[in-house]
């Protein structure tokens, strides 16, 4: 790929302040500049009970970045201290989405640097590797035995306060593969979708009232790669809205799309085997995120394919009609910079999510800097 | 009351870590413990294969924790990730699998050398030694030691089984020529201890990894 277009900083706020500008109902997503390797922390939405939020990681492909993240995130007052008792299971989840080393490196050090019962569960695919990082990582959980460990596939729900997270992969069919090499490592990704709030129950004297707020939709694709979509597209069918009297009556839940995504984090980097057009039109993401380096880096990732693709899915060209550039069509990357002399990077992607709506903020930092969550810059979407 | 699923594992202390064996994967000349290993052999990872490139998980040989059985890789700051060429890489694992009649085959993700005198050129590493079979096993040991906790001697007893655990599974010998070693895990990832075509008698084990 050529490097992002830069984007015009002066579409980027200065002086604005990322913690104030998220509710407690927000959902916030922040993808972390790591290179050529995945970090990511989801902040969920804070109960009313509650005095802090409690947090999803998905991935630690770098060593400190997502302690340092979740640090400041603790001096903030946005997770619970270490003395509160909320501290306790505030780190709700934390998930290695498959154990290749750009994606599991720093997570020995993640669990070890949260002892005493903060982090409330685990998951992995289940994928045996030989790398050091693995054992490190299978070590740092048999430290603490109070983190459930599982091995979700595809169509397990978990429920985290008012989100639902599903599995979207890897199918079982795959995992029951894996030991045979029958599944390549990538396949073996846990990608997930994480709506907030899920439909909840409401009661009160007049008995009970199913309510489907607004949510907002993350699906986190991991490096799952064509194999393991063409299981998530099967498993996840689109069921056409039937509008006929019988359907009514049958309550027939039809007509909603599981794959429908506010902001979609691309699989493997923009591998050109990571995602496909059908795929990226089915869940017609809002705000697209591709996490990379500036120029190709080791393996060529992201791929022109992928990004022409994505661009087509999002905007059709088939009729006709000249292309938008990326940020016009909220395509995002790790690796963009900004249109000033300096050249400055923009980092670490925050977004709030908000009901369907979104802000995009920047960090500002590399891959080895912390993300300063004071440096945080609003995208202002292009008129 | 908060479910366990184990019970925590407590490495030894840095006292005794500094002690700890090197890991002599069973099944190699390294099991021997006449052979030597020394401080600049590495244990190497193909961590991943993208195309014509393959990403090398390089860290020092690892030793064996004394209290846990774990492997320990030793300080972060002398593990690197190295990229090379497949073809080169395979190369030279060919050049040393032929000279210990190690069966030929191309390389794979999770395959696991010991290489001395590692360097970024394959072809430069003074000597390599393919131990795939028992880092994975010992990769699965890892896994399972977490996910559920060491057995107590009295299910030992119960399952019939000896503590230590070294005999192989008995199932017909593997036909080389016919597609390689079966690793003797089931076919659903499970370390079941099927063989590849009649099912040992008795309990089945694994040797030490």
């Amino acid at each position: 790929m050529a490097r992002p277009d830069p984007l015009p900083a002066a579409r980027l706020t200065n002086g604005e302040d990322f913690l104030a500008a998220a509710d407690d109902a927000d959902l916030v997503y922040f993808l972390c500049n790591v290179g050529d390797a995945d970090a990511q922390l989801v902040l969920l939405p804070r109960a009313p009970a509650s005095g802090f939020r409690r947090a999803v990681v998905v991935d630690a492909g770098k060593v400190d970045k997502v302690p340092s993240l979740i640090d400041d995130l603790i001096t903030a007052g946005i997770i619970a201290p270490d003395n509160h008792p909320e501290a306790a299971g505030s780190l709700a989840l934390v998930v290695a989405s498959h154990p290749h080393k750009d994606h599991v490196e720093g997570m020995a050090e993640l669990i070890d640097a949260y002892p005493g019962g903060r982090i409330a569960e685990f998951w992995d695919p289940g994928y045996w590797h030989t790398i050091d990082a693995y054992h490190d990582m299978m070590a740092a959980i048999a430290r603490q035995a109070q983190i459930v460990y599982a091995q979700p596939t595809s169509g397990f729900r978990r429920w985290i306060g008012s989100a639902a997270i599903t599995v979207l992969s890897p199918s079982v069919q795959l995992r029951n593969r894996f030991d045979t090499y029958g599944t390549e490592l990538n396949d073996s990704s846990i990608s997930l979708r994480i709506e907030a709030p899920a439909i909840r129950v409401v009661r009160d004297a007049g008995g009970q009232r199913m309510v489907r707020p607004r949510a907002s939709r993350l699906v986190l694709g991991a490096d799952a790669q064509t194999l393991s979509w063409s299981y998530v597209l099967t498993d996840f069918p689109y069921l056409a809205a039937s509008t006929t009297e019988q359907a009514r009556l049958l309550d027939v839940g039809s007509g909603v799309d599981v794959l429908r995504a506010d902001v979609f984090k691309v699989s493997h980097h923009g591998s050109k085997h990571g995602v496909n057009l059908e795929l990226v039109e089915r869940m017609r993401p809002a705000v697209t995120l591709i996490s990379s380096v500036p120029e190709q880096g080791r393996y060529g990732f992201p791929h022109d394919i992928a990004q022409a693709l994505i661009r087509e899915a999002l905007e059709s060209t088939t009729s006709g009609g000249t292309r938008s550039i990326d940020a016009r069509l909220r395509i995002f990357y790790t690796a963009d910079r900004d249109d000033s002399p300096a050249s400055r990077p923009l980092g670490t992607i925050g977004v709030v999510l908000r009901r369907g709506e979104r802000q995009v903020w920047r960090f500002g930092d590399q891959p080895d800097d912390a993300v300063d969550l004071g440096a945080g810059r609003r995208w202002l979407e292009l008129p | 009351m908060i479910y366990e699923q184990r019970a925590p594992e407590t490495p030894a202390g840095p006292e005794t870590a500094s002690d700890a064996p090197p890991w002599r994967p069973a099944e190699s000349p390294l099991a021997d413990p006449n052979v030597a290993i020394g401080p600049a052999d590495r244990y190497v990872a193909i961590d991943r294969v993208d195309g014509p490139l393959a990403t090398l998980a390089v860290a020092p040989w690892p030793t064996v924790e004394p209290t846990t059985g774990r492997l320990d890789f030793g300080p972060r700051d002398q593990r690197a990730t190295v990229t090379v060429p497949v073809d080169a890489l395979q190369a030279r694992v060919d050049a040393d699998r032929l000279s210990a009649d190690q069966l030929l085959r191309p390389i794979r993700p999770s395959d696991v050398f010991l290489v001395s005198g590692f360097g970024e050129e394959p072809a430069g590493w003074q000597g390599v030694l393919d131990v795939t079979r028992a880092g994975r096993l010992a990769a699965k040991a890892s896994l399972y030691a977490t996910a559920a906790p060491a057995p107590h001697p009295d299910e030992l007893e119960a399952y019939n089984l000896e503590p230590r655990i070294l005999e192989e599974p008995t199932g017909p010998a593997p036909d080389a020529a016919a597609g390689g070693v079966p690793d003797g895990a089931g076919p659903g990832g499970e370390a079941d201890g099927e063989g590849p075509e009649t099912p040992p008698s008795g309990p089945v084990a694994y040797p030490a990894v």
